[in-house]
């Protein structure tokens, strides 16, 4: 039986993103979170490190690495959801940063698929880490609803 | 005369209703591009009733209700990851969403578990999740 998923253990995407205080700021003004660690640079945090992105904003480009891994084969399949997110190291303004996307289960009973997603630093240390879950979907639109998007 | 407990609070939410720039400047922010956020006339935006917001913008929010909680309690932390995050249905331009973050039983005084979900204003569970949250 052909399966559901066309993906494969060890398809992988990456791509690079230098965070922009336009990032960071303009994430706060769409979120409501304008916390001082992310637009304070007298606040604590901000003289530690400097103005540090949001948490949140490292799982967008996670799903924007879901994005490009779902724009290669187009089968519709949705986002399910993400699990074992860590902030590992704060990310400063102007921090080069390379995302790591990378399929490590595929279940085609389920319909189901899984990637491990890494977030590093320029200098090669590990500042955030995730899993990206995605359900593909059969011609009925199922499991668990359609919008048609892998993120 | 004491000061109010603060460490008493032990929720919070942050509702937005989720404009067209919300959008725009998510997608362009995050680089997801994909049709179904930015193209009406794309066979997923057709499929979804219209372009969808981005699944990551409602953890954003979720986030930003965690923010609100722990500066309501009057503590420094730091979210130290999510657990079980799950997206249910996809928000829409012009839906007024609920954020809510609500300590947990399980955790410690300085390793908070923050459950979180993002309804609709009529009650429709869009996403939930777990926020590890570290109290410094």
């Amino acid at each position: 039986m052909t399966g559901l998923v066309p993906l494969a253990v060890g398809d992988r995407v990456h791509f690079g993103h230098r965070v922009t205080e336009a990032d960071v700021y303009l994430f706060a003004a769409v979120t409501g979170d304008s916390n001082e660690d992310h637009v304070d640079a007298t606040s604590p945090v901000g003289r530690r490190f400097g103005r540090i992105a949001h948490g949140a904003y490292l799982i967008s480009l996670m799903a924007t690495a879901g994005s490009l891994m779902h724009q290669r084969h187009d089968v519709a399949s949705v986002s399910a959801g993400y699990d074992r997110v860590r902030f590992v190291a704060p990310v400063p303004i102007g921090t080069s940063l390379e995302i790591s996307y990378q399929i490590d289960v595929v279940d085609q009973d389920s319909g189901r698929a899984e990637a491990a997603v890494t977030i590093t630093a320029a200098d090669g240390a590990v500042v955030a880490v995730g899993r990206h879950l995605i359900a593909f979907l059969d011609q009925n639109g199922s499991p668990p609803r359609r919008d048609g998007h892998a993120a | 005369m004491t000061a109010p407990d603060t460490r008493q609070t032990m929720s919070a939410e942050f509702r937005k209703t989720l404009s067209e720039t919300d959008l725009i400047l998510f997608a362009g922010l995050s680089g997801d591009l994909h049709p179904v956020h930015i193209d009406e006339q794309s066979p997923a935006a057709r499929d979804a009733g219209g372009r969808t917001m981005h699944a990551v913008f409602l953890i954003a929010l979720m986030s930003t209700a965690v923010s609100r909680l722990m500066q309501a309690r009057g503590q420094r932390s730091r979210v130290a990851g999510f657990r079980a995050l799950t997206f249910y249905r996809p928000a829409k331009p012009g839906d007024t969403v609920c954020a809510g973050a609500r300590i947990g039983p399980a955790g410690s005084a300085d390793q908070l578990r923050v459950e979180i979900t993002a309804m609709t204003d009529a009650g429709v569970l869009l996403a939930d999740g777990v926020a590890e949250v570290e109290v410094s």
